[in-house]
């Protein structure tokens, strides 16, 4: 076996982020009394500390003040635990939860990207990786509140595009240009809306349609149109990178819940045995 | 003009990249957030925001992050972290580094308030250094550890922009520098034009004053990489006391100078975020005749002092007097002084918009759906309404910048940012035009093609005036289409366009004009038991103003504004969400209004003599 081969190895994989969570433990886990000790190293930087906050050093009372407000708060947090104060609190189950999630997340391997790994990636999701389908057309809008009858206005505006008369004499003084090139269908979502957007899906090319939106009433004509194309490996690679890196971080998490799970089962005894087996079938 | 008239400009496209398929001589209209700090800013992961930049990227496009998603996608984003701090924050978060069991790190952790304040203090005065404790002896590497992250940065950024012909995603690589001095705002947002950038960002540590900043920007970026282009974007002029837009003279300094480098590097100015309006304000002198709508969003509410011709400190935490400096009016009739006194106009300053978000969630601006903009200090109803960071209820969920370009590209946004051709939006997504000339044609807002009619006789927002010919003053045009809205959640009508005019009288005293130009108060109410809102107002308006009392001796500004029908605010659905005796003080304060009247403010059009 190679290295590389046992580096693929899954249970080498298991022992390895075991070994970093254990290592990563070991480091974040204050040791029991330290915060309860009062050395001259925390003396000076409780002063230091001090000093910046209030420019100036502190008396020797606020200085007191301030060791015992931190031994204080350690003593409450010991025996808030004591209590059990921690359990039933959403705000520190968060916290434990969002810590945990952080430290399953930087086990994940981020770092290796091959070009294998990255080609998968994008072919699991096509869409995702593709230059989007892409509309040109031309639009004239016959705006809301400025013609006594709406539809008429805009029937008057079909019948003279479709005779010919050029769209630039038409029509209300819009911010935008009458032309846009071959634009991502849900950039016209944004310009004129969703409905105008949801429009243009089936709309022929090279003909006059009327199109409503919050706007007004548009006289629309789509002048070409481009398909959604699957990206190049080179023009997707930052993006699979980011993606891919992301993906082995939540895979990360996953696995080592699977773990947890497997640890700490549900307890089930209290359901009727049909539902018990059907919720059992999804990991519960 | 001195040594910067001369520089060629810069070569149209220095990313390598696909044509876009959409290339429009009459330009685009795209809507992006160049405001956006994510959990790589110390202030934001301190509250416990955990999205990084790549996360605020996906965001920005409209994917699902955090629980949160955009109704509608952004057509491009800078994240814009603090550049001080990147390696400390990387130093204290991450397990086994040389300084994670620090006390100033433990501290950090512990994301207790005097951490943040002990954090935010350390960048004020321009003697802050940073840390020994952190990036001294037996520390971080710092410039090691903040090169690393910035190259993340990068990366985040890289991955996000769509090289391909559909163009359908833009992102900047950029920083926030975040210098103040006695707790008065200098901060400014550092945009590059391609991914040919410095190997660092310039922090206040090393260049503590905005002199010092640019001459890095010059030095680190455009004489030291090639390809390499950049501006910087000043922002929360409202939180300055004056001090952002008085001019520092360094003993030596030749004023032209530093005014003509000023308005080279720095054309813009963000006057809408998450932190308020700085467009104007009541109770501050040479800002106008008196404009309720200057009332709008304002962080500091009367009473304060007026700076008057000096300047005070502590608007970072709602202190100190308040200037005409502070306002974009006050700042652009210092540019026309400037201009009459040294021959170049320092404050030749564009407008944008931008949120300012510290949730890394760029343009999520809805006032219907704000989570709040500082992780968990602001997550519930409660905590945004009785907040301090720094108002309150005051706050908002900041705007959006708004960009006519040929295309989305990098080099093709950032041109137009640097030319001005951009407008601020409070929020919503209304389209605005602006042309200026001497000869427009007097029909342009009767039918037909606006932009087509208005182009060969006209300079569009952001430009200056070409000579004088004429007989009469310039014709400002502008033509306004209402937000579209997204599905489920309509746009809102428009009330009415103003252009706002901006000259220094015969005496040289800076003068304001405010005139209303299409539309106009229509009636339109909002129901504020349930916030449902009657609007009245237009889907397109459409202007034309001659100004009747031009003076072809004496610059002058024209800018633009256009208000939106009222709705409810953000912070009066929060209050109704809450029992009536659960609702707190803010609910029931005269000073945060029940609705708001959402707005776009555009570049100027400058005449010069």
């Amino acid at each position: 076996m190679t290295w590389r081969a046992i580096l693929r190895e899954p249970l080498v994989h298991f022992l390895v982020v075991g070994l970093a969570l254990f290592a990563l433990h070991a480091r974040v886990r204050p040791e029991p009394d330290a915060a309860m000790r009062v050395d001259q190293g925390r003396v000076e930087s409780t002063r230091a500390g001090l000093t910046e906050r209030l420019g100036r050093a502190p008396e020797p009372g606020e200085l007191a003040a301030a060791l015992r407000d931190a031994l204080d708060d350690e003593r409450m947090v010991r025996e808030a635990l004591r209590l059990g104060l921690d359990r039933d609190d959403p705000i520190v189950r968060r916290r434990l939860i969002q810590k945990l999630r952080l430290a399953y997340e930087s086990t994940a391997d981020v770092d290796a990207r091959d070009d294998a790994a990255l080609l998968a990636l994008r072919d699991a999701d096509p869409t995702r990786y593709s230059a989007p389908a892409r509309i040109a057309l031309t639009q004239v809008l016959a705006a809301r509140g400025r013609h006594p009858d709406l539809s008429a206005a805009a029937e008057e505006m079909l019948r003279r595009l479709a005779a010919g008369a050029d769209p630039a004499e038409l029509g209300d003084p819009g911010p935008h240009a009458r032309r846009f090139g071959l634009r991502p269908s849900g950039d016209y979502a944004g310009l004129f809306g969703p409905e105008f957007a949801a429009a243009l899906a089936d709309m022929p090319e090279g003909t006059w349609s009327i199109v409503q939106s919050p706007l007004g009433a548009h006289a629309v004509r789509v002048d070409a149109r481009a398909p959604a194309e699957l990206l190049s490996l080179d023009a997707a690679r930052p993006r699979l990178q980011a993606d891919l890196a992301e993906r082995r971080r939540a895979e990360a998490v996953r696995t080592a819940l699977e773990d947890l799970r497997r640890a700490d089962p549900a307890d089930l005894a209290g359901l009727p045995a049909d539902l018990a087996t059907a919720l059992a079938e999804h990991d519960l | 003009m001195g040594q910067l008239a001369c520089r060629p400009e810069p070569e149209p496209f220095v990313d390598r990249r696909e044509a876009c398929s959409d290339r429009n001589p009459q330009r685009n209209l795209y809507f992006g957030d160049l405001h956006v700090h994510t959990s790589y800013s110390f202030d934001a992961w301190i509250n416990d925001v955990r999205t990084d930049p790549a996360g605020a990227y996906r965001f920005a496009r409209g994917e699902e992050v955090a629980g949160l998603k955009l109704a509608r996608p952004l057509d491009f984003a800078a994240v814009t972290d603090h550049a001080e701090y990147l390696a400390e924050v990387e130093g204290c978060t991450t397990p086994g580094s040389a300084v994670y069991d620090s006390a100033r790190c433990k501290d950090f952790r512990a994301g207790s308030t005097a951490a943040l304040v002990n954090f935010g203090l350390g960048l004020d005065g321009d003697e802050a250094t940073r840390w020994d404790d952190l990036c001294g002896q037996g520390g971080l590497d710092c410039e090691k550890q903040a090169g690393a992250v910035w190259t993340r940065v990068q990366e985040a950024a890289e991955a996000a922009y769509d090289r391909t012909a559909a163009c359908r995603f833009t992102s900047f690589v950029a920083y926030e520098w975040s210098g103040s001095r006695m707790l008065s705002n200098l901060h400014r947002n550092v945009i590059f034009r391609s991914s040919r950038v410095p190997a660092l960002p310039v922090t206040h540590f090393e260049a503590p004053t905005a002199g010092e900043l640019w001459q890095r920007l010059q030095g680190d970026c455009r004489d030291g990489v090639a390809g390499c282009e950049v501006l910087a974007i000043p922002h929360n002029s409202n939180w300055s006391n004056g001090n952002l837009f008085t001019p520092e003279i360094p003993a030596g300094a030749d004023e032209a100078e530093l005014a003509e480098v000023r308005a080279d590097l720095e054309p813009l100015l963000e006057i809408y975020q998450h932190k308020g309006d700085s467009e104007c304000s009541p109770g501050v002198v040479g800002l106008g005749p008196p404009d309720e709508l200057c009332g709008f969003e304002k962080l500091r509410a009367l009473p304060f002092d007026d700076c008057g011709d000096g300047t005070g400190s502590q608007g970072m935490v709602g202190r100190g007097c308040v200037s005409r400096l502070d306002f974009l009016r006050g700042i652009l009739l210092a540019g026309l002084g400037a201009e009459q006194r040294l021959g170049v106009n320092p404050f030749r300053l564009g407008v944008i918009a931008s949120t300012d978000t510290h949730n890394g969630t760029p343009g999520n601006v809805e006032e219907a759906t704000y989570p709040g903009h500082f992780g968990v200090r602001e997550g519930d109803p409660v905590a945004r309404l009785t907040g301090n960071v720094p108002a309150g209820a005051r706050n908002g969920p900041g705007g959006l910048v708004a960009v006519w370009a040929e295309e989305n590209s990098r080099e093709s946004i950032w041109d137009a940012l640097r030319r001005r051709e951009v407008y601020g939006t409070s929020g919503p997504r209304m389209a605005v035009r602006v042309f200026g000339g001497w000869d427009l044609p007097d029909d342009l807002c009767d039918a037909g093609d606006f932009v087509a009619a208005a182009e060969p006789g006209g300079v569009p927002m952001g430009a200056t005036l070409p000579e004088w010919t004429g007989t009469s003053g310039p014709v400002i045009a502008v033509s306004a289409q209402m937000d579209p809205g997204s599905a489920g959640a309509p746009g809102s009508r428009l009330e009415r366009i103003q252009v706002i005019k901006g000259w220094q009288d015969a005496d040289g005293v800076g003068q304001i004009a405010v005139v209303d130009v299409a539309g106009g108060p229509d009636g339109s109410t909002v129901d504020e038991a349930t916030c449902a809102a009657d609007q009245r107002g237009a889907a397109l308006l459409c202007g034309m103003w001659r100004d009747p009392d031009f003076d072809p001796a004496r610059p002058a500004f024209y800018y633009v504004r256009v208000i939106e029908d009222p709705v409810c605010r953000w912070s009066w659905r929060d209050c109704l969400t809450l029992a009536e005796d659960a609702r707190p003080p803010a609910c029931t304060d005269p000073n945060v209004p029940h609705t708001i009247q959402e707005r776009a403010w555009t570049s100027p059009i400058w005449y010069s003599p």
